[in-house]
């Protein structure tokens, strides 16, 4: 096992330099948006898979107590402002006041982990450019095969380089896609508590 | 909120930053796997030339074309038109366009060949270094007894002067490179033949660094 991960990270280290100077901030970007996403995944969690209107019931019947995602957060907090006798357009504003850290927690790093997908293939392609360049100006001093450079050099930076942007970018796009969705959905859901809470209060 | 800890949560995160990261580059070094067989960086392939000079076959002398008179034959009537003419036209009767004419004729080529730089495979006469300067020995080198050898890549004009220097390969890296560009900038080279005239070209010259 140790040489084989040597190994690897030999072959790390080789890949990177190979890359030139673009692949430091691609690594570091990688990190930045598996950060993001991870935190997007832990973060949207719904809570309990029933309907939101099941949901409600059971907790204002104290049939359950312990909240356990967002969105059993989010109902307790309303039934709470309801319960204190907070009614109407008074009530419906004060529940909106504290979904508000609910609403800021599904939008947490949304816009990091768009600009990231954007970036990172445009900053391959910086990456492709610069390899070219290289590759020409070895083209026109002779020194096709310098020591780390000449052509070979430029173009396996080029390659390299539009590889990582994109292998970057891809699978943080589709993942990315996936937990917006879910945000969405649940963002939509929020609403729905507003409304139904609201309501049934002022029904009774 | 009511909802894990947010420090729960970034540690999480972190976590899974690692797991991006391991990923994305196991995915990355997985794909240039093929045919991998060592870190090229232990040694750049380079490669060489050396100048030979190869044999050419002498072209046999070939029997001279018997001259054929050309019989015009009185036409009587228009060609049968059939597609083979229509797609190559009409013969004209003149001789075949020759590249060979172009190529010796000096005054059509005109200027072009005079600034063109070439390389030492593709001058006839490879440029000979005429006046060498003694080349220092670095001192630290030296004491820490350091061999190696630096290749370099000249330009060398039609006066036989050196014009720009570079560095292809040095062993070990950049110990004696300023020595010996310095060196070899003040040689005197007989400049290169192409086609009996002196041109600018590309050559390669190593220098090796050894103790005695």
């Amino acid at each position: 096992m140790q040489p084989a991960l040597h190994n690897l990270f030999d072959q790390f280290l080789v890949y990177m330099q190979s890359g030139g100077f673009v692949m430091w901030p691609l690594f570091v970007l990688v990190i930045v948006l598996w950060y993001a996403l991870g935190y997007r995944f832990h973060a949207i969690k719904r809570g309990s898979q029933k309907s939101v209107r099941v949901l409600i019931r059971k907790f204002d019947s104290g049939k359950r107590e312990v909240p356990r995602g967002l969105i059993d957060g989010a109902i307790v907090d309303a039934l709470q402002i309801v319960n204190e006798g907070y009614r109407g357009t008074i009530g419906r504003e004060l529940i909106e006041d504290a979904f508000f850290p609910y609403y800021q927690e599904l939008k947490k790093y949304r816009k990091t982990v768009n600009t990231i997908v954007m970036v990172s293939p445009l900053i391959g392609l910086l990456g492709t450019v610069a390899g070219m360049i290289e590759t020409f100006d070895s083209l026109g001093s002779m020194t096709l095969y310098s020591q780390g450079g000449g052509i070979a050099g430029g173009i396996s930076q080029a390659l390299f380089t539009t590889q990582l942007g994109l292998v970057v970018a891809v699978p943080g796009l589709v993942v990315g896609r996936l937990i917006d969705r879910r945000s969405k959905i649940m963002e939509l859901e929020l609403e729905q508590i507003k409304d139904i809470v609201c309501s049934e209060e002022e029904g009774k | 909120m009511r909802n894990a800890s947010p420090l729960k949560k970034h540690a999480l995160a972190l976590l899974w930053s690692v797991f991006g990261l391991f990923f994305v580059f196991i995915v990355v070094i997985e794909m240039n796997n093929e045919g991998w067989t060592e870190p090229p960086k232990k040694k750049m392939a380079s490669a060489q030339f050396d100048m030979q000079q190869v044999a050419k076959p002498k072209p046999k002398p070939k029997p001279k074309p018997k001259p054929k008179p050309k019989k015009v034959k009185p036409k009587r009537s228009a060609p049968t038109p059939n597609l083979s003419s229509q797609l190559s036209g009409l013969d004209t009767g003149l001789e075949a366009f020759q590249a060979d004419d172009l190529l010796s004729d000096d005054a059509l080529l005109g200027d072009v060949g005079n600034d063109m730089v070439m390389t030492d495979d593709t001058v006839d006469q490879a440029p000979q270094p005429s006046r060498r300067t003694p080349i220092e020995y670095p001192k630290k080198a030296r004491k820490m007894g350091v061999t190696g050898y630096v290749l370099m890549n000249l330009l060398i004009d039609k006066q036989g002067r050196v014009e720009k220097v570079k560095v292809l390969e040095s062993d070990p890296a950049d110990t004696f490179d300023d020595v010996a560009v310095a060196a070899v900038k003040t040689w005197e080279f007989k400049p290169a033949q192409y086609q009996g005239q002196p041109v600018k070209v590309w050559a390669k010259q190593k220098i090796r660094f050894d103790l005695n």
